[in-house]
């Protein structure tokens, strides 16, 4: 790729992690409390990959990983507000 | 009443003050009364760049503290009597507020058609003192990461201030890089940082080298000036063509020229 196309292309990926507040710290605090939630629910022994991208002014966030069990464990009944 | 613009950047070193020196001296050739306001306390350079720092004897602190009134305190261009400026100091500036600034300001405007802000490089209390005191805002950068990272941090702080106009200047634009596609055609520049270029000035040497003494004529650089004044002055849309020398049979040489010295 020329310098110029390859630098324009820095420049937008810098801005846009810029605009993501926080940049690359948000996304690896946001993974990391993802991974401790969802270990919770899951069995995971790989990584948990993370997603974010803008188009249209709207964020798509996808969320993907392999688990290997459903943990088990009961859920309370709502109570009755009578 | 004076159209109140701040100069500004983000990143140190891209040319606030060479642009904002060279951009008055061509308004006030134009016949307008134009004054340049140095804010950056301490880092003050504005009075050296004009070739007028032996003349300096009160500055913006001398007026804010009442030693001093505040056209004592301006100093004429001695090559165009339409240019003045207000130094800041070498003090810190602590003891200054954005009030204070704002009303020697307001003052000035009385008198004056442009009055210019030197703002301080970064996005601190200096930054905010002087754009707190504009309602138009000149964003200078130059085509290159760092540069134009920080511009974009400064433009999207200069929203929240709601100014009427933010206009970009993209300054040392070297056009024989540009056609050897090293570095970023100002449409680029344009629209990544998405706001309304105003100026492209080429990188030349006359520029360091008349630091107090004007710009020479026969430049690009000075052609460049004069189309950015006659943007600000008379709302014009051009730009200077910085590619337009290093084009064609001849402009392939000079390029040719400058990859090997």
């Amino acid at each position: 790729m020329k310098r110029k196309a390859s630098e324009i292309m820095r420049v937008q990926n810098l801005l846009e992690g810029d605009r993501l507040s926080g940049g690359k710290e948000f996304e690896e605090a946001l993974l990391f409390d993802l991974t401790t939630l969802l270990k919770d629910y899951f069995d995971i022994r790989e990584n948990i990959e993370l997603k974010i991208e803008k188009e249209n002014k709207i964020y798509k966030i996808s969320i993907g990983f392999n688990a290997i069990t459903i943990k088990n464990f009961g859920v309370l009944n709502k109570l009755n507000n009578n | 009443m004076a159209r109140k613009i701040v100069i500004t950047s983000g990143k140190g070193g891209v040319g606030k003050t060479t642009v904002g020196v060279n951009l008055g001296n061509e308004l006030a050739r134009m016949g307008a009364r134009v004054v340049l306001i140095d804010v950056d306390f301490g880092l003050n350079n504005v009075d050296v760049v004009m070739g007028v720092e032996s003349r300096v004897i009160y500055d913006l602190n001398d007026v804010v503290i009442g030693r001093c009134r505040l056209k004592q305190a301006l100093v004429q261009s001695e090559k165009n009597k339409n240019l003045y400026v207000l130094p800041s100091g070498s003090g810190d500036g602590t003891n200054i507020s954005g009030q204070n600034i704002k009303l020697v300001i307001e003052n000035l405007s009385q008198a004056f058609d442009y009055v210019f802000i030197d703002s301080p490089a970064g996005i601190d209390l200096g930054f905010h003192r002087a754009v707190a005191c504009a309602n138009e805002a000149l964003v200078v950068t130059t085509p290159n990461l760092t540069s134009l990272r920080d511009a974009n941090k400064v433009i999207s702080i200069l929203k929240s201030y709601r100014l009427s106009q933010v206009n970009l200047v993209i300054n040392r634009a070297r056009g024989d890089l540009m056609l050897n596609d090293k570095m970023m055609m100002p449409d680029d520049v344009k629209s990544i940082l998405k706001t309304d270029l105003i100026g492209v000035l080429p990188e030349e040497d006359d520029v360091f080298l008349s630091c107090g003494y004007g710009l020479s004529k026969r430049t690009d650089s000075y052609r460049a000036y004069k189309i950015l004044a006659e943007n600000i002055h008379k709302g014009t849309k051009k730009t200077f063509d910085v590619t337009s020398k290093y084009v064609g049979f001849f402009g392939s040489i000079r390029r040719s020229l400058k990859r090997n010295i």
